[in-house]
């Protein structure tokens, strides 16, 4: 079995003063390594809180959820941060940058809280972040930085740890079309050397540079389809 | 992660936010500022004080009449007329007081002498030439008394440096001169060097005169005010104090000794009582002082918990890339004492700096020898107190901190 994630009937309810909002009503699927998944929706149909779970902040209401082959619903607070650091990157729609710091201590912050050794931070991050093309912006403030480098910051910080996986929240959701364009290619080329990718957006264009597209509604999956042919065209740019 | 990366961490989050840590800090710098002043100067005025007691000498045993006051209604009794002349003579006998090495009567009181229409208020003291060697005061003009002029109640007069500025012009030749206390006339035979305020008794304005004349003919009493004894040697300090309460038991015919009606002081025991007291002044005030260290606090609290809410994103951010809620408890818990602890050291620095400047400026302007004086254990105090501060203030932002959601820290806008 070479599957990344299995998710088995997976419930989420919300209970506020009595009143249960159910976000996500039995959803099951697997996602293999190095895949490239993009979930869809428009918003309320549970595709957040299918990310935090995925992503290991949020507990399931009911249902399974298999991480390289290990429920993590035994997992305690401290061993859930663990995982998120050494098998998760996240690449979030505001980057959610340092501000007033170096680009190079930005893609280091998930070092910090690991048990990789000191000395190999500076070679780790630099490598990071000349996977994504900021090499000659290594000292600049995030500040100094467009929305499109500041989201290649990101990237590189969610890659700096080698993760299994990484999550990417609506990443250009703040971005024009342009840089957006390029984040989603640097994203499709780290797939392409292997990164297994799952992309929450409810945007269709984004969604098609994946290779399958999962569509979420009021809780249940509507759809999980293989994208067969990719409509965009790689150095044109972005694609309506 | 490692107390290394946690502290860098923490400077680094003080470093974003340069002018509000700052600000922040104004309250303990403030307060540890004043703790450092009220110490050192403290310190430095016991040190004052000490060594202008010593210097009077570890030997010496003072005299004085009526009962040893405990309260304010006893100090009346200062002023009884317990001391006599037969007593000073006793007390001379070897029989009775085996090491006692010089004797010294004192009379005094405030009067006002003239010369020609200008006027001086001024203190008397009546004693002998042992006067000079206790306090360690020396006429740089004429002489002292001879015992001839003390036998014979000579009209004779030491004058203080501001006695001579007051009564004679600048120029002017002040010894042989006379000047008038009571109708009496004085000739000045010695004028004293300026020596400043000297623990409680300036002899700059005063006049000196022998015991016998300021007995006869300027206070018209046939008592003494004090008696000031010297012990042979330091050992011999509470043997002849015992020596001499007993001769003056014997003179006044007391048998108990809870009605004696007179009491003996040493420089041990005044040096003890004077330092006590100054301790205590100088925790009371730094007690003072500290209240404006809670005040810091409470700041240092109010300024931790905005930056929480503010930095919610970043503390989402941590916690999704792995931060524990220890790590992000550490180091919101090390940016209060970073900061408590900056601002204490600032507070050192601006206390004994302060402290200098006023013992510059008590030494210049008030003559005193006041001595700069640095308490390491008031610097240690400081730093202990400001990053107790820090602790007790920071913890409950942290906590706040550290229980963050971090889907509600990453959804917060």
């Amino acid at each position: 079995m070479n599957n990344l994630i299995e998710v088995k009937n997976l419930e989420k309810i919300y209970r506020n003063d009595s009143v249960e909002t159910p976000a996500l009503q039995g959803v099951s699927f697997d996602i293999q390594k190095g895949e490239f998944v993009a979930i869809m929706g428009p918003s309320g149909s549970g595709k957040s809180t299918l990310l935090h779970i995925l992503g290991f902040l949020d507990h399931p209401s009911k249902g399974d959820y298999f991480f390289e082959g290990k429920t993590i619903n035994d997992y305690s607070k401290i061993e859930l941060a663990q995982i998120r650091n050494k098998k998760l990157g996240f690449i979030f729609q505001m980057f959610n940058l340092l501000p007033r710091t170096s680009v190079l201590e930005n893609v280091k912050l998930p070092l910090i809280y690991s048990d990789i050794k000191e000395s190999l931070w500076n070679e780790l991050s630099l490598k990071a972040i000349e996977q994504v093309g900021l090499s000659h912006r290594i000292n600049y403030e995030t500040n100094q930085l467009s929305g499109g480098e500041k989201q290649r910051v990101a990237i590189a910080r969610a890659l700096v740890n080698n993760p299994s996986v990484i999550f990417a929240d609506e990443p250009t959701g703040n971005l024009d079309s342009k840089s957006g364009g390029q984040i989603m290619e640097i994203i499709e080329a780290l797939n392409d050397q292997g990164q297994t990718i799952i992309l929450i957006t409810h945007e269709t264009y984004t969604a098609e540079y994946s290779q399958r597209i999962i569509r979420l509604k009021d809780g249940e999956i509507e759809s999980d389809e293989k994208v067969d042919e990719r409509r965009h065209t790689h150095k044109d740019g972005f694609v309506k | 992660m490692t107390l290394k990366n946690a502290l860098k961490t923490s400077i680094r989050g003080l470093r974003t936010n340069r002018s509000r840590s700052l600000l922040t800090i104004l309250g303990i710098v403030i307060g540890i500022t004043a703790i450092i002043l009220v110490m050192s100067l403290g310190q430095g005025a016991q040190d004052l004080i000490l060594s202008q007691i010593q210097s009077m000498g570890s030997k010496t045993i003072a005299i004085s009449p009526g009962r040893h006051p405990t309260s304010i209604s006893d100090s009346l009794s200062t002023f009884t007329d317990s001391l006599k002349n037969k007593d000073v003579e006793d007390l001379q006998k070897k029989s009775n007081v085996p090491h006692l090495a010089r004797i010294m009567p004192i009379v005094f009181g405030s009067e006002t002498a003239t010369r020609g229409n200008k006027i001086h208020q001024t203190t008397i003291f009546g004693v002998n030439n042992f006067f000079a060697e206790i306090y360690d005061i020396y006429p740089d003009e004429g002489r002292l008394f001879t015992d001839e002029e003390i036998a014979s109640k000579a009209e004779v007069v030491i004058i203080g440096s501001k006695t001579k500025e007051e009564l004679f012009d600048s120029d002017e030749e002040a010894l042989g001169q006379k000047i008038k206390v009571k109708n009496q006339s004085l000739r000045v035979i010695g004028v004293l060097p300026k020596k400043g305020q000297f623990s409680f008794i300036s002899f700059d304005d005063a006049l000196i005169v022998p015991h016998t004349t300021a007995q006869q003919y300027i206070f018209g009493i046939k008592y003494y005010n004090r008696i000031v004894v010297e012990a042979d040697s330091e050992q011999n300090v509470d043997r002849t104090t015992e020596d001499i309460k007993t001769t003056l038991r014997n003179n006044h015919n007391i048998t108990d000794p809870d009605k004696d009606d007179f009491f003996i002081e040493t420089q041990a025991q005044a040096m003890e009582m004077v330092s006590t007291i100054l301790n205590v002044l100088t925790l009371f005030l730094a007690a003072i002082a500290a209240i404006s260290l809670v005040v810091g606090g409470v700041g240092i609290m109010n300024i931790m918990l905005v930056s929480v809410t503010e930095r919610t994103h970043e503390i989402g951010l941590r916690k999704a890339i792995g931060a524990t809620e220890k790590d992000i408890l550490v180091q919101f818990l090390l940016e209060a004492i970073l900061l408590t602890l900056m601002g204490g050291i600032i507070g050192i620095i601006l206390g004994a700096g302060f402290s200098f400047l006023a013992s510059l400026i008590l030494t210049k302007f008030a003559g005193l020898n006041w001595g700069f004086a640095f308490p390491i254990s008031a610097a240690l105090l400081g730093l202990g107190v400001s990053a107790g501060v820090g602790l007790i203030f920071g913890i409950y932002p942290a906590r706040q901190a550290s229980r963050k959601d971090p889907i509600e820290a990453l959804r917060y806008e």
